[in-house]
């Protein structure tokens, strides 16, 4: 009997190749987008009343906005950014030195939150509240969006370094949380320069 | 109907806006000429946002799936 022929043996593509975007930066990606037209969409109004207030800007009787100590607010923020980024780099290599930066960014972005309440408590002071004018309104949800935003990316960031830690976490899930932050400090100096002024 | 007259209204309404000011808070400001430069900014950047986030991300894909095809020429086996 003839042996039966068979087809030879071919090495065939992976037929789940790698998604050029995992599923955890993609979700954050949508989220970031939807959160970028929010905050555009928020900043575009504030805009336009305080180009049409009639008794100027801020409205008289209302505290002038710290802009000079908020730079130094904004400078340790943008740091925090650098930081994580540079963690992020590191984690591949020297995962224990990564680590170290990712805490710097952790400390520096809870050092932005922290400052921010204080100067909060000085402006409710001088008279600057949500119902005082349309300046404390809009100075509130604005700024009050971004720190809620900070304070959840801050707690993504610690679950993260925790889980880095006991090297439990995806690549994809830490560039996910990574992005997340990004967006809070790539967005500050946009409400920085636009509300602050 | 050709097309220069189509195109005719919305470019007697982009040249001549005062006259198709519908809106009631438009010129409630005192500062007409800085609420309507606000207007016009604030209504570039909220259409020009989402396109460049959207472009920027449409790019970035692009440029990734090429390097990767690259890479994957280079070493078939990863």
């Amino acid at each position: 009997m003839p042996p039966r022929r068979t087809a030879p043996l071919r090495v065939v593509a992976n037929p789940r190749p790698t998604p050029l975007v995992p599923n955890a930066v993609l979700g954050m990606g949508i989220f970031v987008f939807t959160e970028a037209m929010l905050f555009a969409g928020l900043i575009s109004a504030h805009t336009i009343t305080r180009a049409s207030s009639a008794v100027g800007w801020p409205p008289p009787g209302q505290p002038r906005l710290p802009f000079e100590e908020t730079a130094l607010n904004t400078v340790a923020l943008l740091l925090s950014g650098a930081a994580v980024f540079v963690a992020q780099r590191l984690l591949r290599r020297d995962h224990q030195r990564g680590l170290s930066w990712l805490a710097a960014g952790w400390g520096l972005g809870a050092f932005f939150v922290g400052f921010q309440g204080v100067e909060w408590l000085g402006l409710i002071r001088e008279g600057l509240t949500l119902t005082s004018s349309t300046h404390g309104a809009f100075f509130y949800l604005i700024v009050g969006l971004h720190a809620l935003h900070a304070i959840a990316a801050l707690a993504a960031l610690g679950w993260a370094g925790l889980q880095l830690r006991r090297s439990r976490l995806p690549p994809s899930s830490f560039a996910a949380v990574t992005l997340f932050w990004y967006f809070v400090v790539g967005v500050w100096p946009v409400i920085y320069l636009r509300v602050y002024t | 109907m050709t097309r220069g007259t189509l195109l005719l209204p919305p470019a007697w309404l982009a040249l001549a806006p005062e006259l198709a000011r519908a809106c009631a808070v438009c010129g409630a400001g005192a500062n007409e000429d800085e609420s309507r430069v606000a207007y016009l900014l604030t209504t570039v950047a909220l259409s020009a946002l989402p396109l460049g986030m959207l472009g920027g991300f449409a790019f970035w894909l692009r440029r990734e799936h090429k390097r990767r095809t690259r890479a994957s020429l280079h070493h078939p086996s990863s």
